[in-house]
């Protein structure tokens, strides 16, 4: 296994090559069009992984799988615990995408909130990190 | 108070090819077939009627033609665990029941006749007043706490098991494909039908040919950027290629594949939509209840069953949420009532279609739910599910005992009263009239079950 | 024979272009023309080397690919993952080593966990792809995909879970040649790998002795207070464990079953070499065997090999995310084998769907832009045996039998027969559908199926 920079949660087992692509694929926008950034999601009982956990501020679309056997669902809560936004309901093994943009730098909420799910430990964090240069 | 934790289940997360296909065919890839994505233009200029009928249509008519009053055995499987308790309730110790079901209880249900048991209020709207109308006119069999022994209360392994019809994790052929490879014919791939994308895992074969179909037009095979005459030239060529019957078992399987994926097409040709606001050729003669999946499945089987074409047994997924661990009361009320209401509407079609008395289905679930409610409005994995036959032929009433709900197994679930294989041999024998010790092993000892009237 | 008969190139070692393709079908993902005549010039000893040993020069030729605009993002897009570990397939320079790759997955089958997980697992596989068995097997015991997937992260002394011990003996390494009793007590000396979360993350496996059974186990008549490495040492070290993994990758490559003697052999090449991967690999890809019936393939491609192989004949990258569904639907997704035990190989990838399947890759290949036939770009006054060369050029050179062939001649020569001599348009256009459908059917046919 390799140490790497960038992925810092789940980085400890991610192989270099695979940094290394996310990397570029988020530095990299080609067109004209704002592109926005995905962000992998996975749920099963008990958990949320979020594959990236450090975004910049702008579109994001959460794709979201539910690996898990129940069904599950995923919100968006900013710092003060508004909601931002919401899938419905994913069945087991079902997918889900979540599109939302997000301008404020900071830390981001996303739960499951089935039942007890979140307090089981279906909970992440999502950071949105300042913008590579200041606004002013 | 049983202990919570033994008993949610959810925590398995290994997974049997069932599950494990489903991860392609969400709605964000299953929609995108070719016909859908930008390819199929000149599809619809030139219907498939002049095909020539290749030996293999021959032989598939042929064995329609031979047996045209051959039984069909339909299974209808509920995902995810169709809770017992709350979907035939037991009026007859309604007062446990109501202990056990404290958040959850079901009141006013409907009676079952002298039986002592109700019926989910869910389970009486639809054509002719839904299962409950069809159990009063005797064309449903109820089997109360069916499962199997020592149950595994993981949704993919139970799964397995029903749809192999073995307890083992080893991956094996569908029971129903197993009874095609033993009884079935060895060139028609339309005798096992999966109404879906993809093959059911109760249908997959050792070796006789089945085929998955979602709609007749999306069968046919085209190559993209061709039409007309010059499409059935290629067509034809295709037919010529894949008559050689190479030796060795790779070959082999390559050009029986190529004949049959040709034959399912063709065969399902004439009942095509020629375009999309053409009229549809397995219009159903009854109606169905609106934006029901499941019912319009079903509306094409039934079209499908009553054409020549030799269809012997048949799988369809029911849609909606049987994994009731929150919020039932909603949940289940909406999934029976779609499930329900599109099987009211079968059964009416195949009368109509005058091949009723030819039709038996089995509907399914791969596990029951706890007695005892949980917290969340919801009920967890539990032993002693719910199944039933339906048809004009089906042995109506309860066939099974129901459950105590006072004499609990170690784990506080209900105690198994029948063997899903010993529905599963009945099946074969009272039903598809074949020996059931070729499909289930040990067959003998799981004992029958009156299915068939 | 290929639609474009090829010159027969024997060098003296009675090394052909048909050798070269077979070798890299099997080991690979085919050959183009160019490869093909390429290493059958440089003859047996060299192309075998090349295959197994690798040569200089980047491991991926060509350019990342862009879907939609945009580079692949395997972690975080739907699909990505099969998408990036495709194009390696199509542009790597060490076609073996993906197939390798390949083998491992489906030997050591993972599947349903998050997508870093997989794609950190598939690089540890693709490491190990060659190198020794026993490290491979160390390496994938404690990868947190796998020790997820079988329940071996959270197994502890207090209730040992003894699923990685039953799949690690019945699946990975040895078959048969042990007892319940052996996977019992396995399943206490791998006790001890607790997975752990902070700030709702998951952060990896971590052996925690406290966790672990200490206690003497008796494993295949030995006892001891084994641990992991003891029990994986126990297991690649059992009598059933060389012919076990030999007879394995045989049927990777060959489709007659070895004969015992080879089995002996290959299994005392296996051993000799301290349990490494290469050597067992470069014998099965010298032997005569795999070169038997040139003319006549009769190995069913898995879904991926045939659709990287396409892709490479036909000079295509991996450019759309199409491949994802076709994938699925032919029955085989990458990142999701169905079950522990891998998925089915051989015949049993062909069905009425799953062929299906590999008609509509044809049509998603005919769109694509190295193979697309334009409207009214048919040429009438092209010969037959001209038009299906330049459909089998187009589509690399693929090998079709002699009665396929003659179908397709037929074709091609029976295609104006409905029209009038002086219908030069409907003549146009009839030889743009031919030059289409040449090409479909030979990506398409049964024989394209086979390698």
């Amino acid at each position: 296994m390799t140490l790497t920079r960038g992925f810092r949660p789940a980085g400890a087992l991610v192989g270099s090559a695979i940094v290394l692509a996310l990397t570029s694929a988020a530095g990299a926008s080609p067109s004209a069009r704002p592109a926005s950034t995905a962000v992998g999601v996975g749920e099963r009982e008990f958990s949320i992984n979020v594959y990236r956990p450090v975004v910049r501020p702008g579109a994001l679309r959460l794709n979201v799988t539910n690996r898990g056997e129940d069904v599950h669902d995923l919100v968006v809560l900013d710092r003060r615990g508004r909601r931002m936004a919401a899938s419905g309901e994913i069945g087991a093994g079902a997918r889900a995408t979540i599109r939302v943009t997000l301008l404020r730098a900071g830390t981001y909420r996303l739960l499951c909130t089935r039942n007890d799910h979140a307090a089981r430990g279906m909970r992440a964090r999502l950071r949105v990190a300042p913008p590579r240069r200041p606004a002013r | 108070m049983p202990s919570h934790d033994a008993h949610k289940g959810c925590n398995d997360f290994r997974q049997t090819s069932e599950a494990t296909r489903r991860r392609w065919l969400g709605p964000s890839l299953t929609r995108r077939q070719v016909l859908g994505a930008g390819l199929g233009f000149g599809l619809s200029v030139y219907g498939a009627r002049a095909l020539p009928l290749t030996r293999m249509l021959e032989a598939a008519e042929a064995q329609a033609a031979a047996a045209p009053n051959a039984p069909v055995l339909v299974s209808v499987f509920l995902p995810g665990g169709c809770d017992l308790l709350n979907t035939i309730v037991p009026l007859n110790d309604f007062g446990r029941y109501a202990d056990l079901r404290k958040h959850i209880r079901l009141d006013g249900a409907p009676a079952l006749g002298g039986s002592g048991l109700g019926i989910h209020p869910a389970l009486t709207t639809g054509a002719r007043g839904g299962i409950k109308g069809l159990y009063e006119a005797g064309k449903v069999g109820l089997l109360p706490g069916i499962d199997y022994a020592n149950p595994d209360l993981s949704h993919f392994h139970s799964r397995h098991f029903w749809e192999t019809g073995l307890i083992t994790q080893d991956a094996a052929p569908g029971w129903l494909g197993r009874w095609l490879d033993h009884h079935g014919s060895p060139d028609n791939a339309l005798q096992g039908l999966s109404l879906d994308y993809s093959l059911s895992p109760v249908m997959r074969s050792g070796g006789a040919p089945v085929a998955a179909v979602y709609s007749p037009g999306e069968a046919k095979l085209y190559i993209n950027g061709t039409w007309g005459k010059g499409l059935d030239q290629a067509l034809a060529a295709w037919d010529r290629i894949s008559a050689s019957r190479p030796r060795g078992p790779g070959p082999a399987a390559a050009y029986g594949a190529a004949r049959l994926a040709k034959q399912v097409g063709d065969r399902l040709a004439p009942y095509a939509k020629q375009n999309d606001r053409g009229p549809d050729p397995l219009a159903p003669p009854v109606p169905y209840p609106a934006g029901n999946e499941l019912g319009k499945r079903l509306g094409r089987l039934a079209a499908l069953i009553s054409l020549p074409l030799g269809v012997r047994v048949a799988t369809v997924d029911a849609k909606g949420e049987f994994d009731t661990h929150d919020n039932q009361p909603g949940d289940l009320d909406k999934a029976l009532r779609s499930t329900g209401e599109a099987l009211a509407a079968f059964q009416l079609d195949l009368e109509t279609r005058g091949v009723a008395d030819r039709v038996l289905t089995l509907v399914w679930s791969e596990f029951g739910r706890r007695p005892q409610d949980n917290d969340s409005m919801g009920t967890d994995h539990g032993a002693g599910g719910i199944a039933m036959v339906v048809g004009s032929r089906a042995n109506a009433g309860v066939l099974s005992a129901y459950p105590s709900l006072s004499a609990l197994d170690r784990e506080e679930n209900l105690q198994v009263t029948i063997d899903f294989r010993r529905v599963y041999a009945s099946l074969i024998e009272q039903w598809l009239g074949t020996s059931a010790a070729d499909v289930i092993p040990n067959a003998a000892t799981f004992g029958r079950v009156q299915l068939v009237r | 024979m290929a639609a474009r008969r090829p010159r027969r190139r024997t060098t003296r070692s009675g090394w052909t272009e048909a050798h070269v393709r077979r070798l890299f079908w099997r080991a690979g993902f085919g050959a183009t023309p160019a490869e093909a005549r390429r290493w059958a010039g440089r003859g047996r000893a060299a192309t075998l080397r090349w295959v197994v040993d690798g040569g200089p020069g980047p491991q991926l030729r060509g350019a990342a690919p862009t879907v939609n605009g945009k580079p692949l993002d395997p972690a975080n897009e739907y699909g990505h993952d099969v998408l990036w570990w495709l194009d390696r397939m199509v542009r790597s320079q060490r076609p073996l080593v993906e197939k390798m790759t390949l083998f491992w997955h489906d030997h050591l089958a993972t599947a349903d966990q998050d997508t870093p997980l997989m794609l950190a697992q598939n690089q540890t596989l693709r490491r190990g792809a060659l190198g020794s068995f026993r490290g491979l097997l160390g390496a994938v015991t404690r990868d947190p995909a796998m020790q997820l997937f079988l329940s071996l992260a959270d197994s502890d002394k207090a209730a040992p879970n003894e699923n990685y011990a039953r799949e690690l003996m019945e699946l990975f390494t040895l078959g048969s040649g042990y007892t319940e009793r052996d996977v019992r007590q396995a399943a206490r000396a791998l006790t001890g790998w607790q997975s752990r979360y902070a700030n709702d993350h998951f952060q990896g496996i971590r052996f925690r002795p406290e966790a672990h059974d200490a206690g003497i186990k008796r494993i295949f008549g030995r006892s001891g207070r084994f641990g992991t490495d003891a029990v994986l040492d126990l297991v690649v070290a059992h009598p059933k464990h060389a012919p076990f993994l030999v007879s394995k990758l045989w049927s990777f490559f060959v489709s007659e079953p070895p004969r015992r003697a080879t089995v002996r052999g290959l299994a005392s090449i296996y051993r000799r070499s301290g349990l490494r991967i290469k050597p067992v690999v470069r014998a099965i890809l010298s032997h005569p065997s795999l070169y038997r019936a040139l003319d006549a393939p009769d190995m069913v491609k898995a879904p991926v090999v045939l659709v990287a192989g396409g892709l490479r004949a036909s000079g295509q990258g991996v450019h759309t995310d199409d491949w994802v569904w076709l994938l699925s639907n032919m029955g085989q997704t990458l990142f999701s084998p169905p079950s522990v035990a891998g998925w089915e190989w051989g015949p049993a990838w062909m069905s009425s769907n799953s062929m299906r399947a590999r008609f509509d890759f044809a049509n998603v290949m005919l769109n694509q832009p190295q193979l697309k036939v334009p409207d009214d770009s048919g040429n009438p006054r092209l010969a037959a045996a001209d038009q299906l060369r330049r459909a089998s050029g187009a589509t690399g050179g693929p090998w079709v039998s002699g009665r396929a062939h003659a179908a397709l001649m037929s074709l091609a020569s029976g295609t104006y027969a409905d029209l009038k001599t002086d219908d030069d348009q409907g003549r146009r256009n009839r030889a743009t559908l031919l030059q289409r459908s040449l090409r479909h059917l030979l990506i398409s046919g049964p024989d394209a199926q086979l390698h």
